[in-house]
């Protein structure tokens, strides 16, 4: 009895190091929980419609009514913001999702049957990565029509190659790792190992490299808003906000370009914290 | 009626690396008896993990055949011949740390081995679970447990308990006590004998410790750079070893008034025979 309670202290400190050990991951869980909570209940939480415009009101400073003032064509910048953070998580989930299913895919597949198909999907994969992920953007948003589905599916595949090239390496020094081998042995279905053992091993792993792309990609992701290619007006979006904020910044009314600005750098920051303490964590367990 | 073929039989196997410039094992040739156990010895390199993997398919011979209670089972890796090998065939390996899934309870590993190989009734699956975990001595609390939780010894148990679910005919173990402290090896051992009496099963142990070879192999061979150069019941081969590299091996394990230097120049002496 003894040595049961003992390994239920283990496992519990364990949980308590998941929650409580590293300050900055738990900063940066907190503050990209309360953004997905606010993207989530937008309608609820923004003070007026995001897209009302009010020329009279252009850019107004603080107030009571306004508290982060209006941009130029008299719309709220809070309620602009609180709207905006749904396309502004979104799209980076959509890339990263589909770069994960995508990337781990032609990964573990690569690793998994080495030889040829390794090699063919190598250079396909290196292929993808001489190509600049805006540049397909770009590409794409000519071939489709701008907007933020043309740009997710670019940088999804712009963003597959460092998810299959992450799972390659991964999954290859899992495969050959004894208990996969004894599970050959056995006779299970190669389809089974690599879903019941293999990807659950090297998940945290891929967890990552996806939370660290997502950072990266909500930054690509502004930028094409920014250079017109993403959301397309007047839907509220970060990125976007910033592009039609410029002129306002210089007419001396910043906060319009400013807050968007604050807000991606906070999500992208929180996003990298936590991939590298996933990836921390990782390293630790493996020492 | 026929006679009784033996468990396994190994006829003139061969492997090579690197294009055959590497002979890890040599035309060898050797029997398991049923129920029989037979010792592999021989140091590192001499070839004895590559005929263990040999015999349960992890590598494909060069040339050389195999034989299972006297019918060959082809070689490959098609799904459904690693099963039928799985059902007649099955290995320990030497690192209980590694050969374990780390997020798999002992439970699971051995529930879906049995499900993969057996078609049991729920009551009679765990009755069959149940009497596996008693077969090696690990009790319900070692059923829920993850791998990191259990010692090297409970570990190996498990590998054994999961090895045995299949039902095999030969279990191959390989060095499958060298990663464990001297007491555990002996537990483990004895474990071994027993279930070989209980279940009839045949034993292969690959080691490089003649005193474990001594303990659990009723016969053994001798291997040298791939080939087998002695062979024989155990006990007569290590009490009147003929081949000077037998000597050799025993005579290099540690005991009172072993002398290391006195061992390396006999080992340097015969290596420049050969």
């Amino acid at each position: 009895m003894a040595v049961m309670t003992e390994s239920a202290l283990v496992r519990r400190r364990g949980l308590g190091r998941r929650f409580g050990g590293n300050k900055a991951m738990t900063l940066s869980i907190g503050v990209l929980t309360l953004f997905v909570l606010v993207a989530l209940f937008a309608p609820w939480l923004a003070p007026h419609d995001p897209n009302a415009v009010s020329l009279a009101n252009s850019l107004q400073g603080t107030s009571a009514d306004h508290l982060l003032g209006t941009d130029q064509s008299g719309r709220d910048v809070l309620s602009r913001l609180i709207y905006g953070a749904r396309s502004s998580l979104l799209g980076p989930l959509g890339v990263v999702v589909g770069a994960t299913l995508l990337g781990v895919t032609i990964g573990v597949v690569a690793a998994w049957r080495g030889g040829w198909v390794d090699t063919a999907l190598s250079r396909a994969i290196e292929l993808i990565f001489a190509f600049p992920g805006v540049l397909l953007a770009i590409l794409l948003v000519s071939v489709l029509s701008a907007g933020l589905k043309a740009t997710v599916l670019a940088l999804a595949i712009a963003y597959t190659p460092y998810m299959a090239r992450m799972t390659r390496s991964a999954a290859l020094s899992e495969r050959h790792r004894p208990y996969i081998r004894a599970l050959e042995i056995q006779g299970f279905p190669a389809v089974s190992i690599i879903v019941r053992h293999l990807l659950p091993n090297i998940a945290p792993l891929v967890l990552a490299q996806a939370s660290l792309c997502f950072g990266y990609a909500m930054i690509d992701l502004a930028g094409l808003s920014f250079l017109g290619f993403g959301v397309q007006p007047p839907q509220a979006d970060w990125g976007a906000m910033i592009s039609e904020g410029q002129v306002a910044l210089l007419q001396g009314a910043p906060l319009s370009a400013l807050a968007p600005g604050v807000l991606i750098v906070c999500a992208v920051v929180g996003f990298s914290l936590i991939g590298e303490g996933v990836a921390d964590r990782i390293r630790r367990a493996d020492r | 009626m026929t006679a009784q073929h033996p468990v396994t039989r190994v006829e003139k196997l061969r492997r090579t690396y690197d294009h055959g410039k590497v002979v890890a094992v040599n035309d060898i040739s050797f029997e398991v008896p049923v129920g029989g156990s037979l010792g592999i010895v021989g140091e590192s390199g001499s070839g004895k993990t590559t005929t263990a993997k040999l015999i349960v398919g992890l590598e494909e011979p060069d040339s050389g055949r195999i034989f299972f209670d006297g019918q060959e089972i082809g070689t490959g890796s098609s799904r459904k011949l690693r099963r039928q090998r799985a059902r007649t065939v099955q290995l320990v390996f030497q690192d209980p740390y590694q050969s374990l899934d780390p997020r798999q309870t002992v439970g699971g590993a051995i529930d879906e081995v049995l499900r993969l190989h057996t078609e049991l009734s729920t009551s009679a699956f765990a009755k069959r679970r149940a009497e596996l975990l008693e077969q090696v001595g690990l009790g319900v609390r070692e059923a829920a447990a993850l791998p990191r939780e259990l010692s090297g010894g409970q570990r190996q148990r498990v590998a054994i308990a999961r090895a045995l679910a299949a039902n095999p005919r030969l279990l191959v173990l390989d060095e499958a006590v060298a990663a464990l402290d001297v007491s555990i090896q002996a537990q483990i051992l004895n474990l071994l004998s027993e279930i070989r009496r209980e279940t009839g099963v045949a034993l292969v142990f690959v080691s490089h410790d003649l005193e474990v070879v001594r303990w659990v192999a009723d016969d053994v061979v001798v291997m040298f750079r791939g080939s087998i150069i002695e062979s024989g019941p155990t006990a007569e081969v290590l009490q009147r070893p003929e081949h000077p590299y037998t000597r050799l091996l025993l005579s290099s394990v540690p005991r009172l008034g072993w002398d290391p230097a006195q061992v390396s120049q006999a080992r340097r002496e015969f290596l420049a025979t050969q």
